[in-house]
This record gives C-alpha cells, sequence and structure tokens, in this order.
C-alpha cells in the first residue's frame, strides 16, 4: 500500500508544482539602469543668433494617458549604437527616443525642400572638390534625458564612431556597413560643431545619411558609454526626444514615458505602448475594438477599417518589389581598385548575358528573354487584386511614377503577344530549363510570386521553381557574387520616396564587392553611380540618372512588379491629428512623430 | 539498479554528443562559411583584415573536427556561443524563452491529465456503451488531427467569428485565457495516449481477482472503480507522463509558431529560418537533453516501480 | 443483497441503434476503408476528377468562398485560394503528392529498417549494440528541427521530403523486427537449417523474414499516418515541397493569413489530412488487434 500512496503523492506534488509554476510571474524584464532623479530641466534661451528659425517655446501642455499601438515585430535592443542592429537602430529615433541631425519637412515626400535642421541647426561644406569634409553646427541647451547633461559635438562624434564599422569595427549597427565608404570619422572640432570627414564624397546629402527620412545614427550621450562601457549600455538608452524608453523588449514590445518640459515638444500622451503583435488578424481586431490606437495592418485590411470609421495615413514612401535578374556579372576588374574579379557567368540560365561587348548576339538573345518576361506582368492586375488597389504599378527598378523626372518611354506594358514573340525572336526558351525566383515569405509577397510565376506559365509556357525559404540562406550568394537565382525584393535602393537625383547602383556593381548586392556587376551603371556620387550640380545629375534608367530600361536587368505604401491606421476618436512626417524606413510600419499627435479631449 | 542507472546516463551523455555533432556538421556542409553571414546591408562588407579576425574568433581556420571539440569544450563551460542575428549570447536567448516553453508544456499536460484521465476511466468502467465510443473518438482524433491546423481553426472559431479568446502570445503576466487554445492543441494529442493507456490499464485492473473479491465481499461500485481499481491503473500513465512531457518539445515548435508564443520551439524555428547556427546547435542541445533527462526519469520510475528492472 | 446489479430498465430499442450501429462500425473498419479507398482512387484518377488545372490561377478569382455560401459558385465548389486556384482541384492532385511521398519513404524506411532489424537481431553482439544505440540517438534527436535545418541546408524538393520522412520511418521498424528476430532464431527450425548447413543468406530470407512479416505489415500501417501528419507540419513550417505544387500541408499554410476572411483556404485541406490519418490510425489499430496483439502499446 505503500508505493502506491507514495505514487499519488507524487501526483499531487507534481499537480501542486505546475499551478505553482504558472503562477509565478514572469522575470522582470532587464529595466533600464536606476538613474537619479533628473535635475529640473533648465530652458536654455539660444544666445547666438542662429541661421535656422529658432524653436517656437512649445505651449506648457502637461502629458496625460496611454497611446497604444500594435505593431507586427519588435526588433532586438540595445541601447549601444555598435549593438543596436537594423531595426533597432531606426526604432530609436522612429518612436522619438533618440533625436537625428536633421528632419524631413512637413508632407515633403518628394524632397523638394531643404532638411528641417533638428539637433543640427545648421550645416556647412568643404569648398574643395570634391569635399573633404561636413560641419554639423549644433543647437545649443539640448538636455540628454535621465540628467545626463547637455549634447555637444562630442555626444554626436561618439554616436556616429561607435555605429560606424571603419572607426568600431565590431559594430553591428543598423548602418554600420553604410558608412563605412562614406564616412572616415567624426570629431567634435569644439564644444557644438562636429566635423565629418568623408571616405568618399556622397551627393546624395543630409536627407540621405543625416535625417530621419532614412538610415542615420541616432544621438546618444557618451557619458553613458564612459560610465557602463559597451555590455551595459545595451539596456540603457538615452537620447534627447520627447519620449523617454523606459522597457524595450525584443518580441514583447517598446515602452516610452513623456519628457516634462521638452525642448522641442512635450508630447501630449504621458504613455505609449508599442506592441509587439504578429498576427495581422489580431491587430486588426485590436483597432476595431479601439483597445489599440494606432496599428500597422496588412494591405488588405486597410478598406474594411476605413469603411469601419478608422483613418488611414501613409508615410508617402512606397517600396517597389523589383525582380532583380541575377547572374549577370559583366564587370572583369573591381571598379576602384583595378583587381580583376572572380565571377562564373552562368550562361545556361536564359536570363544570364555576358558582357554585351563580349558576345553581342548572345547578350541580345538573353536581353530579349528578359525583356518577353517583364511584358508578360499585368502589373495593374496584380495592383489591383493582391495590394487592393492601393498600391501603385512599377516599370523599372528604381524610379517611380510618383518622381516628376519620370519619362513615359519607360513604361513596360502588359503584351503577352509582343511578349511571346520576344521570346520566339530569342530562339525560343531552352527546354529542360526553367525560371526560377526567390521570393519573400510574408503573405503578400508570395502571392504575389505565384501570380508572376502562374501568368509565365500560362502565357509564355515557362515554368518557374519558386524558392520561399530562408532569404539568409539566399543572401550570401548575393554577397558572394555567385548567385544566378533571381529574386523579387526591395533590394537597396527600391523606394518610390528616394529622390530622383539620388546615386543610384551602388549595389549593382562591384565597387559593392564584398558586402551586399543585387546579383548583378553592370560596368555602365559603376560608371553613372561614381559619376552621380560626386557630382553637385543638380542639372548633371539628372542627366546622369536619366542615362541610367533608360540603359537599366533598355536592357531591362530590373523590371518592377508593383509598388506598395505603408499604411497606418488610427482610431479618430481618440486622435485628432498626426503629423506623421515622409519616411523611407519601414520600422514599426513608418511610424514617426509620435509627440504630434493631437489628441481628442 | 545503480548500475543500470549508471548505464542510462552514459548513453544520456553518448546521444547528447551524437545529436550536436550532427547538427554541427549539417550545418558546415558544402563549405558553407558562417562569415558571410556577418555581411550587413550597405558598404563594401568586411574588409579581408576583419574576414580574418572573425575567421580566428570563430576558429574557422582549424579543422572541422578541432572546431567540434572547441566548441564542446565551451558548452562544458556553459558558453553555447552568439546568436548571428544581434550577438546575443544563445545562453540568454534560451534561458528567456525555456520558461515559457515550459508553461505552455505544463498547460498542456494539465489539460491532458485532466481530460485524458478521466475519461479513460470512464470508457473502461462504461465499457461497450456509447461513452466508451466517444472517449475512444475523441483520442483517435487527437491522434490524427494536425496540430497546426487544429491551432488555426480554434483561432479563426474562438478568437476571430466568437471573440472569446485572444488570438495568441503568451499575454502580460499570467493570462490564462492566453493559455487555453495553445495548451489544448498541445495536449490534445497526450491526453488522446493517456486515455487509452488508462482505459486498458482499468480493464485489466477491474477484472483481477482482488476486484471481484472486493465486490463479493460487498463493497459498493463507486468505491471500487475509485479506491481499489483507479490507483492500480493510475502507474502506467504515470510513468508515461516524462515520454509525454517529451513529446511536447517536438509539438511545441508548431504550436508556438501558430500562437505567436515565445518560447524556445519557435525560437529554434526562427533559428533555422535564419541560418543562425549558433542558436540552432544550442536549441538542438536543449531539445535533445530535455528529451533525454525525461527519458532518464522514465527509466527511474520504471525502476521504483518495477522490482524486476531493479534488480537486473 | 450486496454484489448483485439491479437490472435496469430495458431501453427503447431505437435508442438502441446508435449504439448498435456504432458497435458495427468499429468491429469492422468500414469507414477508415472506405477513405482509403477514395483516397488511393482519386490519386490514380486525378486529372479525370478535377475540375480545374490545380496550377492555374487567376488574380480575378481570388478568395472566392464554398459553393454553398452567399458568394460562392458551383465553379468552384470549394472556393479558391489567395492566388485564385480551384481548392478543389488541388485537393485532388494534393491526394497524389501525398500517397507518392508517404508510399515511397515508407518503402524507402521499411526496407532500410527491416533489413538492419534483422542483421541486429540475429547477429547480436556488437553489431546489434551499435545498429541499437544509433536507433536510440535517433531517436532522441528533435526531428522536426533537424529536419528543418536539413532542408535549409540541402534545400526543398520532392526528393528531400522524402528522404526526410524515409529518416523518420525506419527506426521503429528496426527496433520491433529485432525484438520479433531474437525471438524466432531460438527456434527449432532455425537450428535445423543452420545444422543441415545452410548460408545464413539461405537462414535470413527463407527462415526468419517470413515471421518478421507479420510485424512489418503492422508497424507499417501504424506509422503512414505519422508520416502524413509530418509531411503536412513540415510543408506548414515552410520546408515542404516547393510551389506550386499542391500539397496538403502546404495548402493549410497557404491559408494561415486568412483565417478572418477565407477561412476555407485551410479548412478543407486540414480536414483531408484528419480524415485520412484518422482512418489510418483506426486500420492499424484493427489490424494489429487481428495479426498481433502481443504489439500494442497505446
Amino acid at each position: 500500500m505503500g508505493r502506491k500512496r507514495a505514487v499519488f503523492v507524487i501526483l499531487g506534488a507534481v499537480i501542486a508544482a505546475t499551478v505553482v509554476v504558472l503562477g509565478c510571474r514572469p522575470a522582470a524584464p532587464p529595466t533600464p539602469t536606476p538613474a537619479p532623479a533628473p535635475p529640473p530641466l533648465a530652458v536654455v534661451a539660444t544666445p547666438t543668433p542662429t541661421p535656422a528659425p529658432a524653436p517656437t517655446p512649445p505651449p506648457v501642455t502637461v502629458p496625460t494617458g496611454v497611446l497604444t499601438v500594435a505593431v507586427p515585430t519588435v526588433n532586438v535592443p540595445a541601447g549601444t549604437p555598435r549593438f543596436c542592429s537594423a531595426g533597432c537602430a531606426e526604432n530609436v529615433y522612429m518612436v522619438s527616443a533618440f533625436e537625428t541631425l536633421f528632419r524631413p519637412a512637413s508632407g515633403d515626400i518628394l524632397g523638394e525642400k531643404p532638411e528641417v535642421p533638428l539637433l543640427a541647426e545648421s550645416w556647412a561644406l568643404d569648398s574643395a572638390y570634391p569635399p573633404r569634409w561636413l560641419d554639423f553646427r549644433l543647437r545649443r541647451g539640448i538636455p540628454f534625458h535621465r540628467g545626463y547633461g547637455e549634447m555637444t559635438a562630442e555626444d554626436v562624434a561618439f554616436s556616429f564612431n561607435d555605429a560606424n564599422s571603419r572607426t568600431t569595427p565590431e559594430s553591428i549597427h543598423g548602418q554600420a556597413g553604410d558608412f563605412y565608404p562614406l564616412i572616415e570619422k567624426v570629431e567634435a572640432l569644439d564644444k557644438y560643431t562636429a566635423r565629418l570627414w568623408y571616405v568618399q564624397y556622397d551627393s546624395r546629402g543630409l536627407r540621405h545619411r543625416f535625417s530621419l527620412f532614412w538610415q542615420t545614427a541616432g544621438i546618444t550621450s557618451k557619458k553613458v558609454f564612459d560610465e557602463l562601457g559597451p555590455e551595459r549600455m545595451r539596456t540603457v538608452f538615452i537620447g534627447t526626444g520627447p519620449f523617454m524608453i523606459t522597457e524595450y523588449t525584443q518580441n514583447k514590445g517598446i515602452f516610452l514615458e513623456a519628457v516634462d518640459n521638452h525642448w522641442r515638444k512635450t508630447p501630449a500622451f504621458r504613455t505609449v505602448r508599442i506592441l509587439e503583435v504578429p498576427e495581422a488578424a489580431t491587430r486588426r481586431a485590436m483597432a476595431l475594438t479601439g483597445e489599440a490606437d494606432i496599428v500597422v495592418p496588412a494591405l488588405k485590411d486597410v478598406p474594411d477599417l476605413v469603411r469601419a470609421g478608422l483613418k488611414s495615413v501613409e508615410t508617402g514612401n512606397y517600396a517597389q518589389m523589383i525582380i532583380f535578374f541575377t547572374g549577370n556579372y559583366w564587370e572583369k576588374k573591381h571598379v576602384l581598385t583595378g583587381e580583376p574579379l572572380d565571377r562564373k557567368l552562368d550562361l545556361t540560365k536564359p536570363w544570364v548575358s555576358p558582357n554585351p561587348e563580349d558576345d553581342p548576339e548572345r547578350a541580345e538573345r538573353a536581353r530579349k528573354i528578359r525583356w518577353a518576361l517583364a511584358l508578360a506582368i499585368d502589373r495593374e492586375g496584380l495592383n489591383k487584386a493582391i495590394l487592393q488597389g492601393l498600391g501603385r504599378p512599377t516599370y523599372i527598378g528604381y524610379v517611380s511614377i510618383a518622381h516628376k523626372e519620370f519619362q513615359e518611354r519607360w513604361k513596360v506594358p502588359f503584351d503577352p503577344a509582343r511578349a511571346r514573340q520576344m521570346l520566339r525572336e530569342a530562339g525560343g526558351w531552352p527546354a529542360g530549363v526553367n525560371m526560377e525566383m526567390h521570393c519573400w515569405t510574408p503573405a503578400v509577397w508570395s502571392e504575389l510570386c505565384e501570380a508572376i510565376a502562374n501568368v509565365w506559365l500560362t502565357e509564355l509556357g515557362v515554368k518557374t521553381d519558386i524558392e520561399k525559404v530562408a532569404y539568409t540562406v539566399y543572401r550570401p550568394g548575393l554577397v558572394r557574387r555567385t548567385t544566378s537565382k533571381p529574386i523579387i525584393f526591395p533590394g537597396d535602393d527600391g523606394h518610390s520616396g528616394f529622390p530622383y537625383r539620388w546615386a543610384k547602383g551602388f549595389t549593382n556593381s562591384s565597387i559593392s564587392s564584398g558586402g551586399f548586392g543585387v546579383g548583378m556587376e553592370i560596368p555602365k551603371m559603376s560608371e553613372l553611380y561614381l559619376k552621380t556620387a560626386v557630382e553637385l550640380d543638380p542639372v548633371k545629375q539628372k542627366q546622369y540618372v536619366d542615362e541610367f534608367h533608360d540603359y537599366s530600361h533598355y536592357w531591362m536587368l530590373q523590371p518592377g512588379t508593383v509598388e506598395f505604401p505603408y499604411i497606418l491606421v488610427y482610431n479618430p476618436r481618440r486622435i485628432a491629428s498626426w503629423d506623421l512626417l515622409p519616411t523611407t524606413n519601414s520600422n514599426l510600419g513608418g511610424l514617426n512623430n509620435l509627440e504630434s499627435i493631437v489628441p481628442v479631449r | 539498479m545503480g548500475r543500470f542507472l549508471l548505464r542510462r546516463l552514459g548513453f544520456m551523455v553518448l546521444a547528447l554528443i551524437g545529436a550536436t555533432l550532427l547538427v554541427f556538421f549539417v550545418s558546415r556542409v558544402g563549405g558553407r562559411d558562417p562569415r558571410y553571414l556577418y555581411a550587413q546591408e550597405g558598404g563594401y562588407g568586411l574588409s579581408p583584415a576583419m574576414w580574418e579576425e572573425l575567421g580566428r574568433r570563430l576558429h574557422l581556420d582549424k579543422p572541422l573536427v578541432v572546431q567540434y571539440l572547441m566548441w564542446l569544450r565551451d558548452v562544458a563551460r556553459g558558453d553555447l556561443g552568439e546568436s548571428l542575428t544581434d550577438r546575443r549570447p544563445v545562453r540568454d536567448k534560451l534561458g528567456e524563452r525555456i520558461p515559457n516553453t515550459v508553461r505552455l508544456a505544463l498547460g498542456a499536460w494539465l489539460f491532458a491529465t485532466l481530460m485524458g484521465v478521466p475519461l479513460g476511466v470512464l470508457s473502461a468502467v462504461k465499457r461497450g456503451t456509447i461513452w466508451d465510443y466517444l472517449g475512444r473518438a475523441f483520442a483517435m482524433m487527437g491522434q490524427a488531427a494536425p496540430p497546426f491546423w487544429v491551432g488555426l481553426m480554434a483561432i479563426f472559431l474562438f478568437s476571430v467569428k466568437w471573440r472569446l479568446l485572444p488570438t495568441g502570445t503568451m499575454g502580460e503576466g499570467l493570462a490564462i485565457r492566453n493559455y487555453i487554445m495553445p495548451s489544448i492543441t498541445l495536449g490534445w494529442l497526450a491526453a488522446a495516449g493517456y486515455l487509452r493507456l488508462t482505459r486498458s490499464a482499468m480493464l485489466e485492473v477491474l477484472d483481477a481477482e482482488f476486484i471481484k473479491l472486493a465486490r463479493a465481499k460487498g463493497v459498493s461500485e463507486p468505491l471500487v472503480i475509485w479506491k481499489h481499481a483507479f490507483r492500480n491503473a493510475l502507474i502506467p500513465p504515470l510513468t508515461l507522463s516524462a515520454l509525454i512531457l517529451a513529446g511536447f518539445l517536438a509539438g511545441a515548435v508548431v504550436v508556438e509558431t501558430v500562437f505567436s508564443w515565445p518560447g524556445v520551439g519557435r525560437l529554434a524555428y526562427e533559428a533555422v529560418m535564419g541560418d543562425d547556427y549558433a542558436l540552432i546547435t544550442g536549441c538542438v542541445l536543449v531539445f535533445t537533453a530535455g528529451y533525454l533527462v525525461l527519458n532518464f526519469l522514465t527509466d527511474i520510475a520504471y525502476a521504483y516501480i518495477d522490482p524486476r528492472v531493479r534488480l537486473g | 443483497m450486496a454484489g448483485v446489479t439491479v437490472a435496469r430498465p430495458p431501453l427503447p430499442a431505437v435508442l438502441a441503434l446508435p449504439g448498435k450501429a456504432f458497435a458495427t462500425l468499429t468491429r469492422w473498419p468500414v469507414l477508415p476503408l472506405g477513405v482509403l479507398t477514395l483516397l488511393v482512387a482519386t490519386a490514380i484518377f486525378a486529372p479525370l476528377l478535377a475540375p480545374h488545372d490545380p496550377l492555374r490561377a487567376s488574380l480575378a478569382k481570388r478568395n472566392i468562398p464554398p459553393a454553398w455560401t452567399a458568394k460562392g459558385t458551383w465553379e468552384h465548389p470549394l472556393g479558391t485560394d489567395p492566388v485564385g486556384r480551384d481548392i478543389l482541384s488541388r485537393l485532388i492532385f494534393g491526394a497524389r503528392v501525398s500517397l507518392l511521398v508517404v508510399g515511397i519513404s515508407l518503402a524507402t524506411g521499411l526496407l532500410v529498417g527491416t533489413g538492419l532489424g534483422l542483421i541486429a537481431g540475429y547477429f547480436g553482439g556488437i553489431v546489434d549494440e551499435v545498429i541499437s544505440r544509433v536507433v536510440d540517438i535517433w531517436l532522441a534527436l528533435p526531428f522536426i528541427v533537424v529536419a528543418l535545418a536539413a532542408v535549409i541546408v540541402f534545400g526543398q524538393s520532392f526528393g528531400i521530403m522524402v528522404g526526410l520522412l524515409a529518416l523518420l520511418a525506419w527506426a521503429p521498424f528496426v527496433r520491433n523486427v529485432r525484438a520479433e528476430v531474437m525471438v524466432l532464431k531460438s527456434r527449432d527450425y532455425v537450428a535445423m537449417a543452420k545444422v543441415a548447413g545452410a548460408s545464413t543468406l539461405r537462414i535470413l530470407v527463407r527462415h526468419i523474414l517470413p515471421g518478421v512479416i507479420n510485424t512489418v505489415i503492422v508497424i507499417a500501417t501504424l506509422r503512414v499516418g505519422q508520416l502524413i501528419l509530418f509531411e503536412a507540419i513540415l510543408s506548414f513550417l515552410g520546408a515542404g515541397i516547393p510551389p506550386p505544387t499542391p500539397a496538403w500541408g502546404v495548402m493549410v499554410a497557404d491559408g494561415r493569413n486568412y483565417v478572418h476572411d477565407a477561412w476555407w483556404v485551410s479548412f478543407f485541406p486540414g480536414m483531408a489530412i484528419f480524415l485520412v490519418v484518422m482512418s489510418l490510425n483506426f486500420l492499424g489499430d484493427w489490424i494489429r488487434d487481428r495479426f498481433d496483439p502481443r504489439l500494442r502499446q497505446v
């Protein structure tokens, strides 16, 4: 009998333990280092006259209330710039915890107005050609959170240098690789002037790497780094923005608290909860029930949500889904160093051309095949069916019909008959070889891929092998320039928000060899990129970019399909207005400028 | 018994080495150089100096076997390497997620036990009636229904259509409502196992001599069932519990993905999809170790209960 | 008197009917055999049965609900998927894919597993130890994680899927065949064959193998369901047979983001998997009960 009793005792104990364990609260997430109570903020009136308009004294408001936002992903956080990888790097300033040197003007999606000074109040460029440095003159009297003192040029220098893989080799900052070819280092000339030394001047200017509009480094405090060291700084987020990060946990959310009497704009809401909610259906439900005030909806849910009375707002940028016909490695020598390149051209793939100078006939054949494939894409149909009509057709990569400079001649019609003819002219699709495509897995892209593959099958008789598995496994093929499998994604430059005159083709070139590329190296594109990047005259810039697109159009190396907007949806019963600034960042759905939200009271 | 357990322990270690060896080598197949995963967006990528440095740090210059041994040595010291995606120690990432999977597993186990065992008893006692067949149908369905489908349909019915339960995630604090669907989805298969085992154990016991004796002595039927039969019938399912918990580890991958549960199953899935080989190896280690430990506990339980094993 | 069960009043005969029907249905595997026959027939005659081409998509016809609902049409009885393909046709061709994949992998696993089991059981000693340990270690691995990792490394394809499922299938054969062989090899007729000078191969094939076949059949039928389930799980997780080939697991995954407004995309393929696996399990149990009750565990 004793044994049986023992059995019962064990069973009872296990059930009791179960209940106890389930009842345990999960371990408290790492909290930022407890800081001393921030000293009363001294509002410093700026004594020196500044070229930029002085910020209007913020109206005295006391933040109250809670704002809830539902987003699909919250990436890995790190307070130290060198550990703040892609996702984190932009999040910190998108949520207005850190600030950037400049920001775009409201509604200025096409970049027609100059960038508005934010932490920098003015700038100056070296008058030599090509320019070797860029100076930022900083605003004075801007305090960091939690009493970490005034922002100075030292902090700006630190924020960039710690992120830049040139100055901090182990940096995995989201822009570590982007800063490397651009910035030699940033140094503090004096307390309020920071000088950036160029490795290679880039005419894309402020909007490119120093503004909230795209990817830059948020400014954080060097004192924190000195005090805590890089590892302990991971969990401490100290910026100058209108919100303070009180918690930032991957897969859970970002929690913000308003900064009273902020130097620029005190928010209306006391607390902001940005929650990670991976399922679009849940986010949709939260929007409809009011559980969330702002959500990042799946595109297909937007019409329903708007019909239900919610308001939609977009960042203005459309990401382009471009088919990159990888495998076209035409360059034989590295454009900058002259080193010979070891590339294998897989000519069994019908979309791969040899360098036209080497073998014009074969190159032409592959060109016709690429054209045939591009002509057999029903862009309008795809937009209506898959994007609910909320997107736009895209004809060639890197230029959008929204650009004023777009030329009609770049349009590619949906013409299956002509596509078949071009296929015939090229000698037909070779037997035994299938078209290949790597697709991203998120729902909409997977459908886009399958829809395109289907039209190719029905109109051209071409079968497509679609690969949906792990982009991270495919990507090394792009980096090493070994892949010949086309991929459909925006690449680095496929954003309609990028100003037309920006130098394009960095990733289509051997210049980026060793790093990310789009699977092709085209001599003409390299040449045009290099020319545009150092060109200061906007008229010439436009000329080069026109040439780039004409070339890309003729050779049809990267046809577009559709471009899709980043739309956010909010509850008009809680939010009266929101000045969502134009941005090309897609993090958190593109949300930014939360401090501008005017609540319905 | 001591020797028996020692042998089992030895086997555990062997199995762990075998499992990690397999994963380690699979991740290096085809000359896949993990350094390519370090190349970031933008820029010129890694400079040749950095390339070498990274190679040295990851011990890539040494032969594979040596690399594996060095990894073993690190593991013995508690260092599972750094995750590729965010350079955080794998140990930390696993540590964060394991409790969540444990919670889910316990929830599923509770469901399995509280549904499976009583239904098994019912099925046995009311053998041949509609209750028996309903119980066995429940078990059959649990063993046949694809867990991801059950999960999705449950989300559709209970979250989307009827708005009764949340669609996923673990919720904050102890959100019981978030546990319901994932626990049932994960536990249904186990409930089926418990049901059938309890049923057959009960049937055997109810036929036993001492039960007939009790009935002949005039003990009331409920007392016969619960006091005498049930306690004996409980032993097989109890000893199966460890194995069932081990089975949850595998099922967790699917259930956690469907319900966006922040557990180690979903971590493993994301690790594989992200080709984060350090994290993958760490997850395999955890899963295998968990399975083996639970097996070991089962062996102990059997040894305790069955004297033949003890003395053998 | 205590111990005597008081007779209950007899139930009306009608109410006993469901119980009787149930009893009949559970004694003979009528339903499962029916389902499985339907499955095989569908797979064989797929091109004749399917109303549409399973690969043909149409942007205009996305997410049409099943025929009996308001916006449905009998042209697509079970509706269409998010790319505009007919679900019924994909279901039918998916049967073919499932059967092929599972059939081939089961056959491979069966051959390899039985072979190893024969060797391990007959020769014993170190050979047995090694084989048994390998099987034990193999069973300790988290199969799903390893399978996913293998797909990432080796790519997605029909062949890879078959290989993975074969790896899943082989282990139970080894164990049970080994146990069976160890019993059989001590039988008289084996001893006599040895004395008569028969070669090892001859003994294995002519004397031991026939005794093992029963076990093999039972194990096979018990495991088929598990194989189908695993194929579906791997497909769902994205490691399955690449598109556009219709596979039931992939079809459920396709509908995952449309659970709200296009529930039918996931429902029907999942239901198909469910019915088939349940039938196979039922059939497996029945065969086991008939042929080899010793194998009864759960």
